[in-house]
């Protein structure tokens, strides 16, 4: 619950006081990419001046990974969190609420499904 | 002069995993100039760093700049590493030979599984996956989002890898 609120205030922090997101905080973040059960994408999030770096992997427990890549903003007008990404060869989108951090993804290969954030052991 | 530099450097390995960090952008660029037992010294020090990337780190920040050419094509692929957390960040150049240079950016983490460094990278509206070996940083392949795939063949570290893109 303290991550959300870290996550999410620092997404806020990038969009109204730019100068406080310029400070580089970061978090390490979590989601189960459902439709795709055991995929877990997990990413440090880095707040730039009006958005967030996304640096981190996607992985299916006990099997290979790969690194994943992207960006976050705070999408004020739809009020939610637009995500932007790539791992593996495949770009990923997806929206998720600002409190919950929960969603939907989609990517560039026509698979969808859910996003919800987990607790990844070692993360 | 090499001497105290890998003297150094092995000093700082024994010294534990959260210490390679310590290794800043400008030693590494030194010490790649020096000879090629410094060389490979500075790529085992990557390695050990990407090794102990997971599960997190205690310290952000670059660590120099990694060179690989992308066989059998001759692109010459440059990044900056930062160290974000558990994984680390690729921002970089993608040079093709003879024609023209494409920024590129991605992710590096190490696989567990496969025992293998994983990096991920966008370049020219492509996208490509890459595997190497975490001791050599070479003896990798990679492959595109256009089903394109060959050899990751390291070239060293700082500026003396970068003397790769100067024709």
């Amino acid at each position: 619950m303290k991550k959300l609120a870290v996550f999410a205030g620092l997404l806020a922090m990038a969009c109204v006081v730019p100068s406080m997101a310029g400070a580089n905080d970061t978090v390490t973040f979590c989601w189960q990419m459902q439709a795709t059960p055991k995929t877990i994408v997990c990413f440090n999030v880095e707040s730039k001046d009006f958005t967030s770096s996304l640096t981190g992997f996607t992985v299916v427990p006990g099997e290979s990974n790969n690194g994943a890549y992207g960006s976050a903003a705070n999408d004020t007008i739809a009020g939610n969190i637009a995500m932007a990404w790539t791992s593996g060869c495949v770009n990923y989108t997806a929206r998720i609420n600002i409190t919950t951090l929960a969603g939907n993804w989609q990517n560039g290969t026509g698979d969808k499904g859910t996003l919800t954030p987990v607790t990844f052991p070692g993360y | 002069m090499v001497r105290a530099t890998r003297e150094r450097l092995l000093l700082l390995l024994s010294q534990g995993i959260r210490t390679n960090w310590i290794v800043s952008s400008a030693k590494l660029n030194r010490m790649a100039k020096e000879d090629k037992m410094t060389k490979k010294l500075a790529a085992a020090v990557l390695a050990m760093a990407l090794v102990s990337a997971v599960p997190c780190l205690s310290y952000a920040g670059g660590i120099g700049v990694f060179c690989w050419t992308l066989a059998p094509y001759d692109n010459i692929l440059c990044f900056d590493v930062d160290v974000k957390g558990f994984a680390m960040k690729l921002t970089g150049t993608d040079k093709m030979p003879d024609t023209s240079i494409d920024g590129a950016y991605g992710a590096v983490v190490f696989d567990n599984t496969a025992g293998v460094i994983v990096m991920d990278w966008t370049s020219g509206g492509i996208n490509y996956t890459g595997r190497i070996d975490p001791i050599t940083l070479t003896d990798g392949y990679w492959l595109d989002s256009n089903g394109y795939e060959g050899g990751l063949f390291f070239l060293g570290s700082g500026h003396q890898s970068l003397k790769s893109l100067v024709k």
